[in-house]
């Protein structure tokens, strides 16, 4: 190996050489369910494919994470993974799925595919000309390698890619970059939820509301959060016998920064010690829970929002407000605001705007403001049902141009790391939109090799007729877009797992 | 007398809003932060919306006609 010297406090290695792993023409970085399907979405669209993974199986937060709860907009390969899912029973309700099953599926997806893969790869380094992207160097237990190719998709939900290669990006909030907050899940075993749905816990306060304000003005447990974020039963284990499992969203670590490695590990550490704290707790408060034990704490932290890129377009807050409508639509959500209390508990589901009149305001989601309340300072409180058209279901539109960074020439971003300010952030992280945006990415990239041109200038109308061909939800059965071909869209209204019909 | 299926939000609801787009003949609507509501003369029992709620908060239930 080559080895380093210090010199002046720092190591300093010499010009190194190193191998060429392989060469692509599209490479993607991460193998979360956004790189997933940028990856499946390149390979089918003729392009030469590897997908790179840091961890031990692909999905990212959805299987590794724990976060078993794949909710927003189905669509294209989306839609197909669930139908598999639901074939291995796998999947229910229209969003528990079981995290293992979940891992073989996606395994086998991109193998079908016909994408390579390198799991357990972490990037360390990147290799730039210009405004263009040659390769990625990558850790490997026999030394460094480099992996060339022609388009590269960030989908390491760190924009670690962008950020190697000099691109801009933004952490954070603007006034401090510190980020909202992260949650470790966690999986309880032995539970009886047929107890714990009949109780009069979910009857009355199925938020787990009071709960947890006894349990924290008590002194039994510290201000981990002041609701149940959620709790979702995993299909396909024992039922109806006291030995259900389910996943839980309750744990928080604040004041968070988590592209510092060292804020990581504090995060990892504190989830486990909260971990044991709230399974306790849970065993003695919560019906059903009796016999619980913790059977599994997530592999990989629930980081919600850390680096993004710096794009074409920076998706905001007032986009999701307003229901925004783009010419270049490539993926829609409908979850809204939802920020996880940066230095205390709660979740903002709301953001300060600005109203039609030009008035500062608070706005709050369709579905309520969440757990945490705007200040009291005078400003005005609306639900945004009062500015958009609710006459048909409430949804937003991504932009293509969120997806291309700036400056760099053969770049793709997609998944929770789009350009975007915190708050349009916080409404386009869900796990199906990642897969959405990875999708488009994917395909994107396909065209602009197709059509020999960068990313960046790519006939958008093309790319959506083809996510559409493909099977993807633009909101095309909510409202005519002028660049697909005319025909009846009206299966893509409704959501019942795939699409009716 | 002839019966006919319903779906009603029961207790437990956590304003997900998975239900809404699940249903085909958009027949519920939210109450902010309190719950989802299923307008009974609009349902037509399909009953997506009971299948898709994740928390289990939504009851069928057959009804006279």
């Amino acid at each position: 190996m080559i080895g380093y010297k210090m010199e002046n406090g720092m190591a300093v290695t010499a010009a190194e050489s190193l191998p060429v792993y392989g060469e692509y023409d599209v490479v993607v970085v991460g193998g979360g369910i956004a790189g997933v399907g940028a990856a499946i979405a390149a390979a089918r669209g003729g392009a030469k494919t590897i997908i790179v993974e840091n961890g031990s199986a692909l999905g990212g937060l959805v299987t590794l994470g724990l976060v078993n709860i794949p909710l927003d907009f189905l669509s294209g390969i989306g839609s197909e993974m669930f139908d598999r899912l639901i074939a291995v029973n796998g999947l229910r309700n229209r969003s528990n799925s079981n995290p293992e099953k979940h891992k073989l599926l996606l395994d086998r997806m991109i193998a079908e595919a016909g994408v390579d893969i390198l799991l357990v790869t972490p990037l360390v380094d990147t290799i730039v000309e210009g405004n263009t992207v040659r390769g990625i160097v990558v850790h490997t237990k026999t030394g460094r390698k480099a992996i060339m190719g022609k388009r590269f998709i960030d989908a390491s939900g760190d924009s670690d890619l962008v950020y190697f290669a000099g691109g801009e990006v933004e952490v954070g909030r603007e006034k401090d970059n510190m980020s909202m907050a992260c949650s470790l899940e966690f999986v309880l075993g032995a539970v009886d939820i047929d107890k714990y749905r009949a109780s009069e816990l979910v009857q009355k306060d199925p938020k787990w509301i009071k709960l947890m304000d006894e349990a924290v003005s008590s002194g039994e447990i510290p201000p981990i959060d002041n609701h149940l974020n959620w709790l979702t039963h995993i299909p396909d284990r024992p039922e109806h016998c006291g030995r259900d499992e389910v996943s839980i969203c309750i744990l928080h670590s604040r004041n968070c920064y988590p592209t510092d490695n060292r804020d990581l590990t504090r995060m990892y550490l504190e989830g486990r010690e909260q971990a044991e704290i709230m399974t306790d707790f849970i065993k003695k408060h919560v019906p059903g829970f009796e016999n619980a034990y913790l059977a599994q704490t997530g592999s990989l932290l629930g980081v919600r929002e850390s680096r993004r890129i710096v794009g074409e377009y920076r998706f905001t807050g007032m986009d999701i407000a307003y229901a925004r409508r783009f010419d270049d639509v490539v993926a829609i959500s409908r979850h809204g605001f939802d920020l996880h209390g940066y230095e205390g508990p709660g979740n903002m589901k709301w953001f300060k705007g600005t109203l039609p009149d030009g008035r500062e305001a608070y706005i709050a989601n369709v579905a309520g403001w969440g757990s945490q309340f705007p200040p009291e300072d005078g400003l005005p409180r609306i639900n945004m049902s009062e500015l958009v058209d609710m006459s048909g279901p409430y949804f937003y539109d991504i932009p293509y141009r969120s997806l291309v960074p700036v400056r760099l020439e053969n770049v793709l971003a997609a998944g929770r790391n789009i350009s975007s300010d915190v708050n349009g952030q916080s409404g386009t992280r869900l796990i199906m939109c990642c897969m959405a945006l990875g999708e488009a990415a994917g395909t994107a990239a396909a065209i602009s090799l197709q059509d020999n041109v960068a990313p960046r200038n790519i006939d958008v109308g093309k790319l959506q007729r083809q996510l559409v061909k493909n099977g993807c939800n633009i909101g095309q059965g909510y409202r005519k877009i002028d660049t697909l071909e005319d025909a009846d869209y009206s299966r893509f209204r409704v959501q019942y797992r795939h699409y009716n019909g | 007398m002839a019966k006919k299926i319903r779906c009603r939000v029961a207790g437990g609801c956590v304003v997900c809003m998975t239900c809404m787009y699940a249903c085909p003949v958009q027949a519920i609507t939210l109450i902010p932060d309190v719950s989802a509501v299923i307008d009974q003369e609009k349902c037509i029992g399909c009953c997506n919306c009971y299948e898709s709620c994740q928390p289990g908060a939504i009851v069928r239930e057959e009804i006279d006609e």
